[in-house]
């Protein structure tokens, strides 16, 4: 019996502690204001181009797109990433297999439209694309590219995170509603003007209502209309 | 002619260009990518300065003279434009004087150098840490509202965005204002 207490207080200890461990994080920034601008591709398919790391050069966000989709090697992603290998996602030697392998023509990314802003003065853009495969489903996604010292890096950030998620699955039209502040009908109206704060677009307000269509209930007259259904 | 020819290919580019792209002005908060904060336990007090591990520690560049002591109070660390910094908040008591202090320590693949490069971040952290510890960070940041601490829950609104992040310089300023009502949260 008193074993068993000794375990049980254990237990509450070692979850006290591990609790209170994980929760010593907080969420702290800094306010910041900047030009965004929006574009949208016309049709620009990104191929693999690239069979050698010493062709790249990333110095235009479209072109490490293309090193991206050409990387051949761990060495090759860790170049692409801005913190290199601390920061890169680690790939298996199979999928550096597929890459060398992978049918130019039926395999691609067909961008959609892109947000080019500035954190802390660094060039930051957001690309939504989606990425066609040879027998399997389109997929769509989201890269953040930051240009550091004249070369572009695929960056993962905590600033960036839910904003990157917002503007693959948001309509490309919507954007374009959202950031000319042109809506055309009543619910887009009542996004633009609960996230437009004197004259500037809070991106804050938008994340926070972007996670209301989905909690605490399912706003599906929002997320008809304002979200693309080919996304994730 | 040729040179209008040419002028007016450029504008209708231009034109087809500015077309394709609209700007705006946008506002966000540039989130620190780690933000962890503590306060010093007794036991920490009492035996983290003189442990054999101190060399592997922050701490260990508070450590001085023989007539100085020391008394642990708040850790902050930043990851901030990818630079590590670890803020200690202390008391450095020489004789009967003490003095409350605050080192801004930078990380750096594990060698822990004392940062005294001017930085945007160093004077709105002093400014929190002056007037609040660990513990009442939390209380600003959590969601839910503590009612054993009804001054920062009338403050928490001025202080975070819309989508819960602790705004740095909102609390800066909302702490030094209001330090001497929070005081009593200190040692709670």
């Amino acid at each position: 019996m008193n074993k068993q207490i000794v375990v049980l207080i254990l237990i509450i200890v070692f979850c006290k502690k591990a609790y209170a461990q994980k929760d010593s994080n907080l969420s702290l920034g800094i306010e910041q204001e900047s030009e965004l601008s929006f574009q949208v591709y016309d049709s620009l398919l990104i191929k693999k181009e690239y069979v050698n790391l010493e062709e790249v050069k990333n110095d235009t966000p479209e072109n490490l797109m293309k090193s991206i989709l050409s990387a051949n090697s761990q060495e090759w992603v860790d170049y692409n990433t801005l913190g290199g290998s601390a920061k890169s996602t680690k790939r298996k030697e199979d999928y550096f297999v597929k890459i060398k392998q992978m049918n130019i023509d039926k395999n691609y990314i067909k961008l959609i439209h892109k947000v080019s802003f500035f954190i802390n003065n660094t060039p930051t853009e957001i690309i939504k694309f989606y990425f066609k495969q040879e027998n399997a489903k389109e997929v769509s996604g989201c890269y953040v590219l930051q240009k550091v010292d004249n070369r572009w890096y695929k960056v993962s950030n905590t600033t960036t995170s839910n904003l990157s998620i917002i503007i693959m699955r948001l309509k490309t039209e919507i954007l374009i509603e959202l950031f000319s502040g042109k809506a055309s009908n009543v619910l887009t109206k009542e996004l633009y003007n609960t996230i437009n704060s004197n004259g500037y677009i809070d991106l804050s307000k938008l994340d926070n209502a972007f996670f209301s269509w989905y909690s605490p209930t399912k706003k599906n007259d929002k997320l008809n209309l304002f979200i693309d259904s080919k996304t994730w | 002619m040729k040179n209008i020819l040419i002028l007016i290919i450029l504008i209708i580019s231009q034109q087809s260009m500015g077309q394709n792209k609209i700007v705006t002005k946008v506002k966000f908060i540039n989130v620190f990518d780690l933000t962890n904060a503590y306060d010093y336990t007794k036991t920490e007090n009492d035996t983290l300065l003189s442990s054999k591990s101190i060399d592997k520690l922050p701490e260990k560049l508070l450590q001085s003279g023989k007539k100085t002591s020391i008394e642990l109070l708040t850790k902050v660390k930043i990851i901030y434009n990818n630079e590590e910094h670890i803020y200690i908040k202390y008391y450095e008591k020489v004789g009967d004087l003490s003095n409350l202090r605050i080192i801004d320590v930078l990380s750096r693949n594990g060698v822990f150098i004392k940062n005294e490069t001017a930085n945007v971040i160093f004077d709105p952290i002093s400014r929190i840490m002056n007037a609040l510890n660990a513990n009442m960070m939390f209380e600003f940041y959590n969601k839910e509202d503590n009612a054993s601490y009804p001054e920062i829950n009338k403050l928490k609104p001025l202080v975070k965005s819309s989508n819960g992040i602790l705004d740095f310089n909102k609390l800066a300023d909302v702490a030094e204002k209001n330090k001497k009502v929070l005081s009593k949260y200190l040692t709670k």
